[in-house]
C-alpha cells in the first residue's frame, strides 16, 4: 500500500514536472498550430490527474522480505559501480568483479562464482571483440603497463 | 493471385542460404531464451536485439532473425511451464494449468510433443491468416491521413486500457509514462530541446535499445531474486517424447478453435498472448470439459492455450505491418527495431517495403517448420537448459545486455541511463503496472505527436478534422465500443452467475 502510494507521489511529481516543463518551453517559431509544447503539457496533465487516483486508492503490492530487498539494492549498487568503473578498470576486470559478486548473491559458492566470472567475461570478450568486432575498453588504469 | 505471387517473391528472399541460417539461428536462440526459467519472448528479444544490431545485418535479415527469436521464444516458453510449473511470461500461465499436472503424471514427453504440435498448428494458421488478411488491411490503410492515424492510435490505446491488466488507471499511467519517455529529445519540426537536462546524449531522445534493455533485462534481474531457482524443483522424468496420432486427434477441434481465437485476439491492437490464452482456455473448458478433467492434466487444456499463444504472435504482426500499430508488447519491440533502421512503420510499409514484409512472412512459414522438427530431437537439450543455475544465468544475462547497449552507443552514460530505466521498470512491474502499454507508448509517442500536429497544421487548428471522413467515424465507434466491452463482460458474468 505505502509503496504504491509513494510511487503515486513520484508519478504526480513527474506529471507536474512535465506539465511545468512543457509550459516553460521557449518556442521561437512553430510551423504548426500546436507547436512542441502542447503534447508534453497534455501528457503532464493526464499523468498528474491519473496519479491522484493511485495516491487516493493505492492497491496492495507484495514486496520481498527485508534480506531480499537488501540484495536488490546491492545489485543496483553493483550495476552503478560497474558502469562507473567500466572505462577505468576495463571490460575484463570490471566484468570479473561484477559477475563474481552477482554470482555470490544468487547463492553460488566461491568456486562457482570465480568460475562464472572467468567464463562469462572471457567468452563475452571474445564474442564481442573478435566475432562482432566491437572495441571494448581495456581499462585506463592499465594504460601505463600496456604502453598505449 | 497477387497475394500468391507476392508470397513467392517473399520465399525467394527467405530461401537464400544466409536467411535460412538466420531463421535457424533466430528460432533456436528464441527457443533457448524462452526455455530459460523466468525469461520470456520480450526479454529474449530485448537482450538479443543489441547483438543483432551490432552484427550489422541488412534490415530484412535482421527482422527475419528477430521475428524468429520472437516466435521461437513463444514456442520455447512452454517448456518451463510444463516441466517446472514456472511460466516464462504472462502468456504461458495457462499452459501450466494442464501441462504441469501431465508432467507429474509421467507424461512430460507427450505434453511437450503435444504442445509443440499445438504451437505449430496455431502459428501456421496465423501465418496463413497473415498472408491473406494483411494485404487487405494494407489496402485500407493507404487511405489513412494524419488525423485517421492519430485516431487509430487512440483506438489502440483504448483497447490496451480496456483489456490489459486488471486496473485500467494503471494501464493508462503506464501508457502516459511511455509517451513521456518518448518525448525527451530534440523536437523534429522546431528544433526545441525537450527534457534533455543539458545532456548531449539525450538530444536524440532515449535510445530504443536503452529503454528496452532497462525495462526488460535490468528490471528482470532485480525480479529474479524473488524467483525460485531451478535447484528447488525436481525435474520430471522424460520417457517417451512422441505423441500418438489418437491422442493428437482428440485435440484437433480444440487446436483449430483456439488458433482462430488466438489469431483474432492478436489482430486487435494492444492485446497480447495472455488474453489469447486466457480466452481460449476458458472457451475450451466451457465446451469440452464434460468430465471435469481440465486442470488435472487434460490434453485439450494444454493444446488450447498453446495454439492460441502462437496464433496470437502471428496475428499481432498484422496491425504492426499494415498500420504500424503493434498488437502486443513484443511486436512493439520489433517495431522499435525497425525504427532503429530508419524504417518508418505505418500504412506505407507494405507498399514501400514489399520485399521486407513478404520476406518476413515467408520466413515465418519456414521457421515454424524448423521449430517443429527441432522440437523432437532437442527436447532433452531444452530440459538441460532449464537446469542452468541462477548463479551463472543471471550474471551472463546482465553482462550480455550491458555490452549490447555499450556496443551500440559506445558510451558508459548509456549504461547509466539503462540502470535508471531498469529501476523505474522494477517499480512499475512490482506495482502491477502492465509493461506492454509503456513500451507501446514509447514506440508510438513520436509518430502519434507528429500526426497530431500534422493534422492540426492541415486543418489550421480546427479540431473538426478528427471527425471528418468515414474512417475516423469507424475508428471512434470502435473505440467507444471497446471501452464498453469490460463493462458488458461484467454484466454478462453477473447474469450468468444469477442464473446459477
Amino acid at each position: 500500500m505505502i509503496v504504491d502510494r509513494l510511487f503515486g507521489v513520484f508519478l504526480l511529481l513527474l506529471g507536474v514536472y512535465v506539465l511545468y516543463g512543457g509550459l516553460s518551453l521557449e518556442v521561437p517559431f512553430a510551423y504548426d498550430p500546436l507547436g512542441p509544447s502542447a503534447f508534453p503539457i497534455g501528457l503532464g496533465a493526464v499523468l498528474t490527474v491519473l496519479s491522484l487516483f493511485v495516491i487516493l486508492k493505492p492497491s496492495a503490492a507484495k514486496f520481498p522480505d527485508f534480506s531480499t530487498s537488501i540484495k536488490t539494492v546491492i545489485i543496483v549498487v553493483l550495476l552503478f559501480l560497474y558502469q562507473l568503473s567500466f572505462d577505468f578498470l576495463g571490460f575484463i576486470v570490471a566484468t570479473l568483479l561484477l559477475v563474481f559478486f552477482i554470482s555470490k548473491i544468487f547463492k553460488g559458492t566461491t568456486t562457482q562464482a570465480i568460475g562464472s566470472a572467468i567464463g562469462v567475461s572471457l567468452s563475452v570478450y571474445i564474442i564481442f571483440s573478435f566475432l562482432l568486432e566491437v572495441p571494448l575498453p581495456m581499462g585506463a588504469i592499465f594504460k601505463p603497463f600496456l604502453g598505449a | 493471385m497477387e497475394i500468391l505471387s507476392s508470397l513467392a517473391t517473399g520465399f525467394s528472399v527467405a530461401l537464400t542460404p544466409t536467411h535460412l541460417f538466420l531463421i535457424f539461428l533466430g528460432t533456436l536462440l528464441g527457443t533457448l531464451f524462452g526455455a530459460l526459467p523466468g525469461l520470456g519472448p520480450i526479454n529474449g528479444v530485448a537482450i538479443l536485439l543489441p547483438i543483432c544490431y551490432t552484427l550489422g545485418l541488412p534490415v530484412e535479415s535482421s527482422l527475419i532473425m528477430l521475428a524468429g527469436i520472437y516466435y521461437g521464444a513463444e514456442f520455447g516458453g512452454r517448456i518451463s511451464s510444463i516441466l517446472l510449473n514456472v511460466p516464462g511470461d504472462a502468456g504461458a500461465v495457462f499452459t501450466c494449468l494442464d501441462g504441469y499436472p501431465m508432467a507429474q503424471k509421467g507424461l512430460a514427453g507427450p505434453a511437450l510433443a503435444l504442445s509443440g504440435v499445438a504451437s505449430f498448428v496455431g502459428a501456421t494458421i496465423a501465418i496463413v491468416g497473415l498472408t491473406f488478411f494483411a494485404p487487405l488491411l494494407a489496402k485500407v490503410a493507404i487511405y489513412f491521413g494524419p488525423s485517421e492515424y492519430f485516431v487509430l492510435m487512440i483506438f489502440a490505446f483504448a483497447t490496451i486500457s480496456a483489456l490489459m491488466g486488471t486496473n485500467p488507471v494503471k494501464s493508462l499511467i503506464g501508457l502516459t509514462v511511455g509517451l513521456i519517455v518518448g518525448v525527451v529529445g530534440v523536437d523534429s519540426t522546431t528544433g526545441v530541446l525537450r527534457f534533455t537536462f543539458g545532456e548531449a546524449e539525450l538530444y536524440d531522445g532515449f535510445e530504443f535499445l536503452i529503454v528496452i534493455v532497462g525495462f526488460f533485462a535490468v528490471s528482470e534481474i532485480m525480479l529474479m531474486l524473488e524467483h525460485h531457482s531451478s535447484d528447488d524443483f525436481e525435474m520430471p522424468k522424460i520417457t517417451r517424447i512422441y505423441i500418438t496420432l489418437k491422442e493428437l486427434l482428440t485435440c484437433k477441434w480444440t487446436m483449430l478453435r483456439s488458433s482462430a481465437i488466438g489469431f483474432l485476439v492478436g489482430v486487435l491492437p494492444g492485446t497480447g498472448a495472455s488474453i489469447a490464452s486466457a480466452v481460449s482456455y476458458t472457451i475450451a473448458q466451457k465446451i469440452s470439459d464434460k468430465d471435469k478433467t481440465f486442470g488435472t492434466g487434460d490434453m485439450r487444456g494444454l493444446a488450447a492455450p498453446e495454439s492460441a499463444n502462437n496464433a496470437c504472435s502471428g496475428g499481432a504482426l498484422i496491425p504492426m505491418l499494415t498500420l504500424g500499430v503493434p498488437g502486443s508488447g513484443t511486436t512493439a519491440v520489433l517495431l522499435g527495431a525497425l525504427m532503429l533502421y530508419n524504417i518508418n512503420p505505418g500504412p506505407m510499409l507494405f507498399v514501400e517495403q514489399p520485399l521486407l514484409v513478404w520476406g518476413l512472412i515467408a520466413s515465418m512459414y519456414i521457421g515454424n517448420i524448423m521449430l517443429l522438427i527441432m522440437n523432437f530431437p532437442m527436447v532433452r537439450v531444452f530440459t538441460k537448459i532449464l537446469q542452468i543455475p541462477y548463479w551463472l544465468l543471471v550474471p551472463s544475462v546482465i553482462v550480455l545486455a550491458f555490452v549490447g547497449v555499450y556496443s551500440v552507443n559506445m558510451s558508459t552514460y548509456a549504461l547509466f541511463l539503462t540502470i535508471i530505466l531498469g529501476i523505474l521498470g522494477y517499480f512499475l512491474r512490482k506495482l502491477h503496472y502492465p509493461m506492454a502499454p509503456v513500451i507501446l507508448g514509447f514506440v508510438l509517442g513520436k509518430i502519434m505527436e507528429d500526426n497530431l500536429r500534422r493534422a492540426f497544421a492541415m486543418s489550421g487548428g480546427e479540431v473538426g478534422i478528427f471527425f471528418q471522413g468515414s474512417v475516423n467515424w469507424i475508428l471512434w465507434s470502435l473505440t467507444i465500443f471497446i471501452l464498453f466491452v469490460p463493462m458488458l463482460a461484467k454484466m454478462v458474468v453477473r447474469r450468468y452467475q444469477l442464473k446459477r
